[in-house]
């Protein structure tokens, strides 16, 4: 589903990302680690296609196509999402109406009729259940003045709405409680299937306990410097990232 | 980010979807002004001698004023003898049928979306149409009339309740008040008269639609609306005008009184013509509007939507001389092109307990220039006076403006005053987020203004909320919001 | 006016006779073209709008002289004055002129003298460096300063110097200053890398002196300069003081400014702060305090004139008695000046009916990748504060008076000098007693 080969990036002219190989397939579960500064949010970014990073080296392969050839919109149409790790506030942008207005472009990419506004509220409010995110919100301005976990969750919502093929999550276990933090997991295990895949990019081993990747990445220094599974994951939470570090430089 | 701002300004190159011209026969005075023009005007409209004196006494008050120099707009001189002053289409309709209308200026009107034979019009909102100088129609007279609702041309209301019109005409704002007051004045042709008896609950939007439609004419509607105790209202105004080369001087009075617990709305949607993309043509719209809270408890709420004249030069304001009255200000403001507008309020406290709110969003695009100047006075008697006042300006492109000058003037030591006021683009990580969405910029851009806008679109009636939304959605290039 | 303007002109003219082979040719004619500069301008009026809430008639019906006069005061007088703090060198003024036997200039690194001295040994760099900045000067008082320029503070310090220690600006006034229009301008210029802190107060000898201080300050910050500032004006009760003050920073130089108007019957300082290269950083803190038969104005001017410069300004009054204060803050933010970030607050605390507050925050914005914000209030202490006070056994006016302190306290904190803070706490305090 998702290839990266060899991608290189840099932000004002200084290197992130030098070198990042990683092969994605449908149904499973990635886990991107690694310390503050070692480019996984860039690599998030530069995934979703923001501005202000310049690929120096490289290619990405979405579904068969060039993925960094296509514009943000056409890669979230064609489903790919990203969780931002600090989601915007969208003063005087009504949530429903923005979730609404985000579904039904999606589906109007996949050849399927709009959804009226009876059905969409039903839905809404069905999956708000899910992630625990309460109704009021729903008619609030999007993000504006929602706590860090309520961002969250409405993040994970818009997810379960728009049912992405490739969900990248970028720190999103950040800032959140025990509770928001368990509510979110269980939202995001509700969303794995055959057929979606998912980027778990995150500094603590904690998300992972409860999402049990397939797959868990070191980024370090703008490489994946190791590859493992759950162990992996364990063995980092257990000794930081320190050693790891040391021995790649060995 | 320099190709973001091109796609935006790509997306404002909406056209002026108004600025067609009515082929008509006018009866139009030759360009100039003097006194026998006044004359001439007043006895067109077969005015009684009181108000051809008010008329006159306002002219030479004039001819020793300046016009003022200290708003934020530049533009070349106006050349006051090369504009007519009057122009009215020849076949005067009788007022009194509406079958009577000329069939030209019913299309013209339904082709502006404003349909003026009763059984198509929008349920519960009655019209008066104002073309050039003369109101054309006036709808749902007699079903207001029930009520006891006075709702008619000015020119006939000066005939016809002679006595009100001359008690409450300049009452609120004297032609000495300002050069363009003054001008208006001396010269208002037409405009919309309404009175609201003690009591009464207006039973529908009442609103007036202005159309300049003949070249070199000038229009100067003079609106008046009297609302007595205990009384509401909603008023309405729409503006359109043809796409032509040279400039056109729109100024306007308006003046709003309300007696105790007496509530009027009065919301605006400005649409003249605001010049093409190099600065051509377009409306100067140079307007006084002012309300007074007479009574105690009496509610002013003025809501603007103005999104074109090539430069807009208005400030509604209210005296709140009752004690708990209440003054509002809604504005939204688009400057495109080359568009310019210095626009605001003054909140004047006088009476005890009195309460205003300014929410002024400018949007400023291509080499707009945008500029909110308002004033809040606490006098010195007016105990526990509240006003809260909140300015901000978006900015799309480099080469735009947006100006922010408030000023605040406190002679009471209860009061409490709070003005804040922010500037700033669009921003590029909103962008991104609505973007990784799905929604195309366009898009985006269109559902980010109108968020900001939000606030004041609200305070709209129903009806015209969606109008505004549309509007602001064509001036800024086509993006449907 | 035409006579009060011919009046100033014709005594400016006799002062720079009078000075005739002291001043060089050079300083003579730009004292000549001041002259003339202020012919032209006049005196500010109402309909000046930057002047529009501050009457000079007061201070027009004073007719100050121009002349260099002073009366010299006890050693111990003045040394009881200085700054608690050690020092890195000092400047006493007195009556408007330096003292150099009360002063304390040997310092390595830093160039520390008087503009008097400059102009008697025709110091050209010194010199040139007068109206750098301001220019002829913007307002008819500020030309007449170029016209009538009496002394001042020279103060330079060399590429990538640190002076830790303060150095303090000492202005002493007493009867010799009685109707006298005092001209001072004070040189400040910091090259590239270097620091220094500047103490700058204004006090009376004698609380009811009438006279005018009528000065100019230009701060120059070369490359990565950066300068504390911390001023106070605390003049007479019959007092007026107008201070401009021109700040020039160059490539991220970084200036710290925070002032506190306590005194004088009549005061305006303007802070005009050019940014002339980008990466530069401004921030202005100030308090102003204003009783019975007192205005105190203030006037900044934020021109984001380069790309990536930030400003912050917070500024606070409180009014009482007949108090009045008229704040305006301009925030300019040019066409190519992208990447500004520019915030200004002015919060009023108004508690007595006589008082008086006209604030006027301005935004006045030609570039669109900026973050620019106002705010202005103007309120009372809060109610449910006083409450809980004194249900904590604070008297009303105990509570009054600790509230007011901890609304001064975000201004007074900015104050580096632990004996300035205890000043102006003081000073609050007893204030708020009458």
């Amino acid at each position: 589903m998702l290839s990266i080969k060899h991608l290189s990036a840099s932000v004002d002219g200084k290197a992130i990302l030098k070198g990042v190989d990683l092969e994605v397939r449908a149904g499973e579960v990635h886990a991107v680690m690694g310390p503050n500064g070692s480019g996984k949010s860039t690599l998030a970014h530069i995934l979703a296609g923001r501005d202000g990073y310049t690929v120096t080296d490289g290619e990405v392969h979405y579904m068969g196509r060039d993925l960094l050839e296509m514009e943000i919109e056409e890669r979230a149409r064609q489903g790919l999402f990203l969780a931002m790790q600090y989601p915007m506030e969208l003063p005087g942008v009504n949530n429903m109406i923005f979730m609404r207005e985000a579904m039904n472009t999606r589906r109007k990419s996949q050849g399927k009729e709009a959804m009226d506004a009876v059905s969409f509220m039903k839905l809404v409010r069905e999956k708000a259940k899910l992630v625990k995110l309460d109704e009021r919100l729903l008619k609030r301005s999007v993000n504006a003045g929602f706590s860090g976990g309520e961002k969250k969750r409405n993040e994970i919502l818009q997810m379960a709405l728009l049912e992405p093929l490739l969900a990248i999550l970028d720190e999103t276990d950040s800032g959140l409680d025990i509770d928001a933090l368990r509510s979110v997991a269980d939202g995001v295990n509700r969303l794995r299937s055959p057929q979606r895949a998912m980027i778990v990019v995150t500094h603590y081993q904690r998300l992972l306990d409860y999402l049990e990747p397939d797959h868990v990445h070191v980024l370090a220094e703008g490489r994946i410097v190791r590859s493992g599974g759950m162990e992996l994951a364990r063995e980092l939470e257990a000794k930081g990232y320190g050693w790891l570090l040391d021995e790649v430089a060995a | 980010m320099g190709s973001s701002n091109t796609e935006v300004e790509a997306l404002m190159g909406g056209e002026y979807a108004q600025g067609f011209v009515t082929q008509i026969e006018s009866d139009t005075l030759p360009p100039g002004l003097d006194e026998a023009v006044i004359r001439t005007i007043s006895s067109r409209k077969g005015e009684p001698a009181w108000m051809l004196e008010k008329r006159l006494t306002a002219y030479r008050y004039w001819l020793t004023m300046r016009e003022p120099e200290w708003a934020a707009v530049r533009h070349p001189p106006i050349d006051f003898q090369a504009i007519s002053y009057f122009s009215s289409p020849k076949k005067k309709p009788q007022l009194a049928s509406l079958d009577e209308v000329d069939p030209e200026l019913l299309a013209t009107y339904e082709k502006l979306g404003i349909p003026i034979e009763e059984q198509k019009t929008l349920a519960g909102v009655a019209v008066d149409a104002v073309f050039d100088s003369v109101s054309v129609a006036t709808t749902f007279r007699e079903t207001l009339a029930e009520a006891g609702v006075i709702f008619c041309a000015m020119s006939e209301a000066v005939r016809e309740y002679p006595d009100l019109v001359r008690q409450y005409m300049g009452s609120v704002v004297p032609h000495k008040d300002n050069f363009f007051a003054a001008l208006n004045s001396a010269v208002f042709s037409d405009g919309t008269f309404v009175y609201i008896p003690k009591g009464v609950s207006c039973p529908m939007e009442l609103s007036t639609y202005f159309r300049i439609n003949e070249a070199k004419t000038g229009q100067f509607e003079r609106t008046l609306i009297v609302a007595e105790a205990g009384s509401r209202v909603s008023y309405l105004e729409g503006c359109t005008a043809p796409m032509r080369d040279e400039n056109q001087l729109h100024a306007a009075v308006v003046e709003l009184v309300a007696m105790e617990d007496a509530r009027i709305k009065y919301s605006t949607v400005q649409n003249w013509y605001p010049g093409d993309d190099q600065g051509r043509g377009g409306i100067y719209n140079f307007v006084t509007k002012r309300g007074e809270c007479h009574g105690d408890r009496s509610h002013i709420s003025w809501t603007q939507v103005e999104t074109g004249s090539a430069v807009t030069w208005k400030y509604p304001s209210c005296i709140l001389r009752g004690k708990d009255t209440v003054g509002e200000f809604y504005s939204v403001a688009v400057t495109k092109g080359h568009q310019q507008a210095d626009t605001g309020t003054k909140m004047i406290h006088l009476g005890e307990n009195s309460r205003s709110t300014i929410v002024s969003k400018g949007i400023s695009a291509m080499h707009g220039s945008n500029a909110y100047r308002g004033l809040v006075r606490v006098a010195a008697k007016a105990e526990n006076a509240r006003n809260h006042s909140q300015c901000d300006s978006l900015l799309i492109g480099d080469r735009c403006a947006a100006h922010t000058f408030p000023y605040i003037e406190v002679k009471n030591p209860t009061a409490k005053v709070e003005h804040e006021a922010t500037t700033s683009k669009v921003s590029e990580e909103q962008l991104f987020y609505c973007r990784q969405r799905g929604l195309s910029q366009e898009d985006a851009v269109s559902m980010i203004i109108n968020g900001f806008c939000k606030q004041v679109f609200n305070e709209l009636p129903m009806e015209f909320a969606v109008e505004a939304q549309k509007l602001l959605a064509v001036s800024l290039e086509g993006a449907v919001g | 006016m035409n006579q009060l303007i011919r009046h100033y002109q014709q005594t400016a003219m006799r002062y720079i006779d009078s000075r005739h082979g002291s001043d060089g040719d050079w300083l003579t004619g730009r004292r000549q073209a001041a002259v003339r500069h202020f012919a032209e301008l006049g005196f500010p009026h109402s309909r000046t709008e930057a002047w529009r809430y501050t009457g000079i008639e007061g201070l027009m019906r004073q007719g100050f002289e121009l002349t260099d006069r002073f009366d010299a005061f006890p050693r111990h007088a003045v040394m009881r004055r200085f700054l608690r703090e050690p020092t890195a060198a000092r400047l006493v003024f007195v009556d408007g002129l330096y003292q150099a036997d009360l002063s304390d200039t040997g310092l390595v690194g830093v160039r520390v003298g008087s503009l008097r001295e400059a102009m008697a040994v025709g110091d050209r760099q010194v010199l040139e460096a007068v109206g750098s900045l301001s220019g002829l000067g913007d307002h008819g008082f500020e030309a007449l300063n170029l016209a009538a320029l009496q002394d001042g503070a020279v103060i330079r310090v060399s590429a990538g110097v640190t002076v830790q220690q303060p150095i303090e600006l000492l202005h002493l006034a007493g009867k010799g200053a009685t109707g006298r229009a005092m001209c001072p301008r004070h040189l400040v210029m910091l090259e590239a890398d270097a620091s220094a802190n500047l103490v700058e107060r204004y006090l009376a000898m004698d609380g009811e002196t009438a006279y005018f201080n009528n000065l100019v300050c230009e701060i120059t910050l070369a490359e990565r300069a950066s300068l504390v500032h911390q001023r106070i004006q605390q003049e007479s009760a019959q007092a007026y003081h107008l201070c401009d003050i021109h700040l020039g920073l160059q490539g991220e130089a970084d200036y710290q400014g925070v002032n506190a108007a306590v005194g004088g019957a009549w005061s305006r300082t303007r802070v005009h702060c050019r940014f002339a290269e980008p990466g530069a950083n401004c921030e202005l803190d100030g308090l102003y305090l204003a009783g019975e038969g007192q205005l105190t104005d203030f006037h900044l001017d934020l021109d984001h004139a380069v790309p990536y410069c930030d400003s912050r300004e917070n500024f606070k009054g409180i009014l009482h008695g007949g108090g009045k204060a008229v704040f305006d803050g301009l925030i300019q933010v040019r066409e190519q000046a992208q990447g500004s970030n520019a915030h200004l607050s002015n919060a009023n605390l108004m508690l007595s009916r006589r008082a008086e507050v006209d604030a006027k925050p301005q935004l006045l914005i030609h570039a669109d990748d900026v973050q620019c914000s106002h705010g202005a209030s103007i309120g009372q202490l809060d109610d449910q504060a006083i409450f809980y006070l004194r249900s904590r056994g604070f008297d009303e006016g105990q509570a009054r008076r600790l509230l007011c302190q901890g609304f001064a306290n975000e201004i007074v904190e900015r104050f580096q000098s632990a004996s300035l803070r205890e000043q102006l706490s003081e000073v609050i305090g007893q204030r708020l007693e009458e």
